[in-house]
């Protein structure tokens, strides 16, 4: 077991909670992650673990003291313009966690919509009434059908996704309104952080294989930087992302063919964060919007979801880029994509879509590659 | 990133809160961070809309800069602000060169029309070929002073604006450039340090709008970093010269410009080398041993050429003018340095172009490509430009004048003539010997000096009459004829005499005045006026009231001097040592230095006279002065110039004779060990303590070591390897001055136990919050020990007051606490939020 303890950066004398044995500390400035830390706790020693804590994040913890913003004005999104949805599947026990969270969040959304895919129990049905939440039924299973039928259904100019297995903080919608930091940002996403470190596997994912935060500095990718070979698995994760409807509207959605559900187990979130960055949006991320996860407790399978999903972020040995819109896909015969995967060569728009892949807007470096600089 | 986007250049202060700043529709702004004023980075900050909210720039800010805020902070709180301060009163010029630009002169006119300190004058040297009406007119209207200089060349015209310069400082910038409103102040006050020949500010874009203009930055951009720093020629290459500005903003002692020879003709913009005439002359003032300020509190901000052809022929051109600048150095001062120094550095740093050809991107390739490109041409554009400029003929250049020396020209200002009626009886000592010439030319000087012939008395103590000195003193015309003592005992030391502190201590039986003066043979008063001052600061402890006083005066030495390596460090020294002693209230007895010393004689007899040490013998006295009552203070008006004449070998024996008077003195006075060289046996590191032990141990070895290191050292100083030079004269003094000690202590084990008996003896520590740093002044004279450095109620650090024989200066002490309570006080900072 390894505790998940809070370090508060502001207070005077910051404290952990006594606790012995391995811990994995999130650390706070007034209540915005700042860093994390791996530590070891001998018996009665945690005072002294804190001391530690307060001289690595010395720096840190003067400049964010030092330095002051003047109090915010009207964000450009308003909290109360988030609709919050939650694509499940048969999974009653982690939707009941999710929404427990959402039904805590401070300030509400606009609303919480639960999307319920391909039910084979009336179980999520029952959940969802006991919170009082509205739900939809989504019957054409995969995770990328739901969310397409979600934000669909929303109400609110922006929406936001989070996955069953997710427990949002209570700023969670605060924060994502406030990550609209600009008319042209058209996704935000957030910090995700380990909700229990119960299992081998979870310290596992979040040790070794770093988890799925995206650090602890804000970061706005402007639509200029896809071209430049940034790396898109930097961009966010699907279980804390939001999105301008309009944007949605553009990029017409997420790709059906991706993501949990289909034999591509992966890659629908950031197949559709990437389109909404090459469609001339900004894409910001809060590291101040956090969500805890419940990673997964049993070692991944060769071939099971998240090695797919690892499979397409390091693009390794796999197809060319996540494009395509639905009727635009090609097969494409070129280069090592041939076969692997539903094979998808064209961007977002119809500008590649006769080419082969090697002048597609393929977004990752190639091995060898210097940077891709000066591509399309 | 892309080239498409459009940054925007913004500024923001973080001593407030952080507003929302407006875009402009920039899809990146460019954000200068500056704390109370002072530029502390840039970080670009990605946007997307209409304005960029200040939470979202602070975070960026806070994970950018958190290590340079915190610097900045700690730097203030031990030094004190060193970007405000009441603006200097040195004059200065600010001088505009320009060729065909009249609209970008218009702008940066205008610029200086809103500097916060308006300089004296402003001096524009037309350099164009076409538009000189035009120029006239936009010179004209901004009230500024117009000079035309026909023949074509960056570096001509600079020259031609020298001559039109006046004021002793002259404030350098270039007509495609704003400057912003603290920026002639900054480059002012960098000129309080008298051995700051150049001061170079910091040059930020003015617009990085277009891709084009964002290569220019990063391939032609001035940016030198956020720190100020002193680069002292007299321990660095002069291959630092680059690093340190550029012509775009710096600023000049006048005098040292026009006695350095100007801007060499053939060099910079307008002739076929292109560019390294500013370079040229920071090299300049390197090679003859004097600083270079970079204060990137001057900021100026450069409007860079909008287009990539542009901006890689000024590539080429640094690639042509760095070669250049080398050949010129070669060809016209035959530096050595530039042969042994400069050509394998270049090599290196073309040898890195090279490797961007290869590895860069793009653009990095082209720029690379373009420099080496312009390396290869260096040659020819050398030769070309060498026949252009003697085929013109070399335009009428005044006498090159003297070098400039701030730090006698300070002491001499501002000396209040002193009444004579009210002036105590004062008796002059000099001890003497082998110096005929140099003592008849101080006696003449005191024949000069505003003081009633019937107060003043002057003794000589000649140390055994090795040159006839006694005979030429009787036949010598002086009107203030001085009592000659001659002594004729061998002494302890055939050839050294008797020493000056035995001459003194005799001297001072014979002395008949209330206030006695020592001053050493090969010193000239700086003015009349000198005697008086010194007799003049007794006068109220002799009529009964206030402490008794040292009174101790500089003893500047001509600025001038200083061909060889080692007299430059001299100078150096001594510069920086006479500031310190001036700039500090209340000194401690390190600071008695007997070559210009006055105190009331009946109290110099009543703590037990001169001591006859052989070295020492000054601080010896003062230890004893302080303890029985009195204070060391230093005298403005007191200054004699005294004489640097050193050779290594010379320096190296005083350096021997001063561990002996150390181990003397602290046998004497224990408790006075913090003071004292000595004191560092405790923290060498490994290595140092290592030769300190083998010095100790092996006398022999360690006088071969210095016999050699001697002719070592010319020979690295005849081929111009400055800074090798350096260490090897720093590491033979540490050994000249280990062996002193193990002279006088007898080995290691005599002295570990005499340092032993003297920790037991250590003052009792001094307490300072971290804040009040800049005004403390810990020196009770007196008694040594450590400061502890608080922050609130958290210790954060035990430093030693004093170490060495320098005296405690607040810059000297202030580094040295930035550096040992830095991480500390950061911890300590961040929890209690008292220093924001």
């Amino acid at each position: 077991v390894i505790h998940l303890l809070e370090l508060e950066l502001s207070e005077a004398e910051p404290t952990l909670a006594a606790v012995t044995g391995h811990a994995w500390v999130l650390v706070r400035h007034h209540g915005r992650p700042v860093g994390d830390a791996w530590v070891w706790i001998a018996p009665d020693r945690s005072a002294r673990v804190a001391e530690d804590l307060v001289e690595r994040f010395a720096v840190t913890r003067f400049a964010r003291g030092a330095v002051t913003a003047a109090p915010r004005g009207a964000t450009a999104v308003a909290p109360d313009a988030v609709s919050v949805v939650v694509c499940t599947r048969d999974r009653p026990a982690f939707l009941e966690g999710c929404l427990k969270a959402l039904a805590a969040l401070a300030p509400a959304p606009a609303e919480v919509l639960v999307v319920d895919n391909a039910p084979s129990t009336t179980a999520t049905a029952e959940v969802v009434e006991r919170f009082g939440v509205r739900r939809v039924v989504e019957p054409v299973p995969g995770l990328d059908h739901a969310r397409n039928r979600g934000w669909r259904e929303a109400r609110g100019e922006v929406v936001a996704f989070v996955d069953d297995d997710a427990r949002p903080e209570s700023s969670f919608v605060a924060m994502v309104a406030e990550g609209f930091v600009g008319e042209r940002v058209g996704a935000v996403t957030g910090l995700v952080v380990p909700a229990e470190l119960l299992f081998g596997a979870q310290a596992a994912f979040e040790r070794i294989e770093g988890g799925m935060g995206k650090g602890y500095a804000p970061r706005l990718f402007g639509p200029g930087e896809a071209a430049v070979g940034l790396e898109p698995f930097r961009l966010g994760v699907g279980t804390n992302m939001a999105f301008r409807r309009e944007a949605l509207d553009v990029i017409g959605g997420f790709d059906p063919i991706l993501d949990v559900g289909t034999r591509t187990r992966g890659g629908g979130d950031i197949d559709a964060l990437w389109r909404t960055l090459r469609a001339g949006y900004a894409v910001f991320y809060q590291p101040a919007a956090v969500v805890r996860h419940v990673h997964r407790r049993e070692r991944a399978r060769p071939g099971g979801a998240d090695a797919g999903l690892r499979h397409l972020v390091r693009g390794v040995g796999s197809s060319c880029g996540p494009g395509s819109r639905p009727g635009r896909r090609r097969r494409c015969g070129a280069n090592a994509c041939a076969g692997t995967w539903p094979a998808m060569c064209a961007g977002p728009s119809a500008r590649c879509g006769a080419r082969t892949c090697s002048s597609c807007a393929w977004p990752w470096p190639r091995p060898g590659a210097a940077s891709g600089a000066g591509r399309p | 990133v892309s080239d498409r986007d459009r940054w925007e250049v913004v500024t923001v202060d973080v001593d407030g809160p952080i507003e929302d700043v407006p875009t402009g529709g920039a899809s990146v702004l460019h954000v200068t961070v500056t704390a109370g004023g002072r530029p502390v980075g840039v970080v670009p900050v990605p946007v997307a809309g209409s304005t960029c909210p200040g939470w979202y720039l602070r975070e960026v800010v806070v994970a950018a800069l958190g290590w340079e805020l915190w610097s900045h902070r700690l730097r203030g709180l031990v030094a004190g602000p060193d970007g405000g301060g009441p603006p200097p009163d040195a004059a200065a010029t600010v001088l505009v060169c320009t060729a065909d630009r009249p609209a970008s002169l218009d702008r940066c006119l205008a610029s200086i029309g809103r500097l916060a300190c308006p300089p004296a004058d402003v001096v524009v040297v037309d350099n164009s070929r076409e538009a000189v009406e035009r120029t006239r007119a936009v010179v004209e209207a901004h009230g500024a002073r117009y000079v035309r200089e026909p023949l074509g060349g960056l570096d001509r015209a600079r020259n031609a604006g020298l001559r039109a310069v006046s004021t002793p400082l002259v404030l350098c910038t270039d007509d495609d450039v704003e400057v912003e409103p603290g920026w002639a102040a900054a480059l002012i006050r960098g000129f309080d340090d008298p051995l700051v020949m150049a001061v170079t500010g910091l040059v930020l874009p003015a617009s990085l709008a277009t891709g084009a203009l964002r290569r220019a930055e990063r391939f032609t951009g001035h940016v030198r970093g956020f720190t100020r720093r002193v680069v002292d020629g007299a321990w660095s290459s002069g291959m630092h010269a680059g690093g340190l500005g550029s012509g775009a903003s710096m600023a000049w002692r006048a005098d040292f410009a026009r006695a350095a020879g100007g801007f060499p003709d053939e060099l910079d913009a307008g002739t076929p080398t292109r560019s390294g005439g500013d370079h040229y002359l920071l090299r300049e003032v390197l090679r003859r041993g004097y600083r270079v300020l970079y204060e990137p509190a001057a900021v100026a901000r450069h409007w860079h050429r909008d287009s990539d052809e542009a901006m890689l022929a000024a590539v080429r051109g640094y690639g042509t003018g760095l070669g250049s600048l080398l050949l010129h150095a070669i060809r016209v001062d035959r530096d050595r340095e530039a042969v042994a120094e400069g050509v394998p550095a270049l090599a290196r740093y073309y040898g890195s172009r090279v490797t961007e050809v290869v590895t860069g991107d793009r653009w990095a390739r082209r720029a690379a490509l373009a420099e080496l490109a312009g390396a290869t041409g260096a040659f020819r554009a050398h030769a070309a430009s060498v026949v252009a400029s003697s085929r013109r003929g070399r335009p009428e250049r005044d006498d090159l004048g003297p070098m400039p020396a701030p730090w006698l020209d300070r002491l001499a200002r501002d000396v209040a003539p002193r009444s004579p009626d009210a002036l105590p009886a004062l008796s002059v000592v000099i001890p003497t010997r082998g110096r005929r010439e140099r003592v008849l030319r101080l006696l003449r000087a005191i024949d000069e000096q505003h003081y009633p012939d019937d107060r003043l008395e002057v003794v000589v103590v000649v140390d055994g009459d090795v040159d006839g000195t006694a005979t030429a003193l009787a036949d010598s015309p002086l009107r203030r004829r001085p009592a000659v003592v001659v002594l004729d005992a061998p002494g302890r030391d055939a050839g050294a005499g008797n020493g000056a502190g035995y001459a003194r201590a005799r001297g001072l039986e014979r002395v008949t005045g209330e206030v006695v003066l020592f001053l050493d043979d090969d010193v000239v008063p700086l003015h009349h006026e000198v005697l008086a001052a010194h007799a003049g600061r007794h006068l109220e402890h002799l009529r009964g009231g206030g402490r008794p006083l040292l009174c101790v005066g500089p003893l500047p030495v001509d600025h001038r001097s200083g061909a060889g390596l080692l007299e430059q460090r001299m100078r150096n020294w001594w510069v920086e040592h006479g500031v310190r002693v001036e700039e500090t209230e209340v000194l401690p007895f390190t600071a008695v230095c007997s070559g210009n010393l006055s105190a009331p004689a009946a109290f110099v007899r009543r703590v037990g006279g001169m001591s006859a040490m052989a070295r020492r013998e000054d601080w010896e006295l003062g230890y004893r002065a302080v303890a029985a009552g009195a204070e060391v203070v230093s005298e403005h008006d007191a200054a004699v110039v005294h004489d640097l004449d050193v050779g290594l070998a010379n320096a190296l024996g005083d350096r021997r004779r001063e561990g002996q008077g150390d181990v003397a003195f602290l046998t004497a006075h224990p408790s006075s060990l913090a003071q004292l060289t000595l004191s560092r046996w405790f923290d060498l590191e490994r290595r140092s303590r290592w030769l300190a032990e083998q010095v100790l141990a092996r006398p022999g070895l360690a006088d071969t070591v210095l016999r050699i290191g001697v002719p070592a050292a010319g020979v690295l100083e005849g081929t111009g390897r400055r800074v090798q030079h350096g260490r090897l004269v720093n590491r033979l003094s540490f050994v000249a001055y280990w062996r002193g000690v193990g002279d006088a202590a007898g080995g290691e084990r005599g002295i570990t136990s005499l340092l032993a008996g003297a920790v037991a003896v250590r003052g009792a520590p001094l307490d300072v919050q971290l804040g009040d740093l800049a005004t403390f002044a810990p020196v009770d004279g007196a008694s040594g020990g450590e400061v502890r450095v608080w922050l609130a109620d958290r210790l954060l650090a035990v430093v030693p007051l004093h170490r060495g024989d320098i005296p405690w200066s607040s810059a000297t002490f202030a580094d040295r606490v930035r550096g040992e309570v830095a991480w500390a006080a950061l911890v300590a900072a961040g929890a209690t939020g008292s220093v924001r």
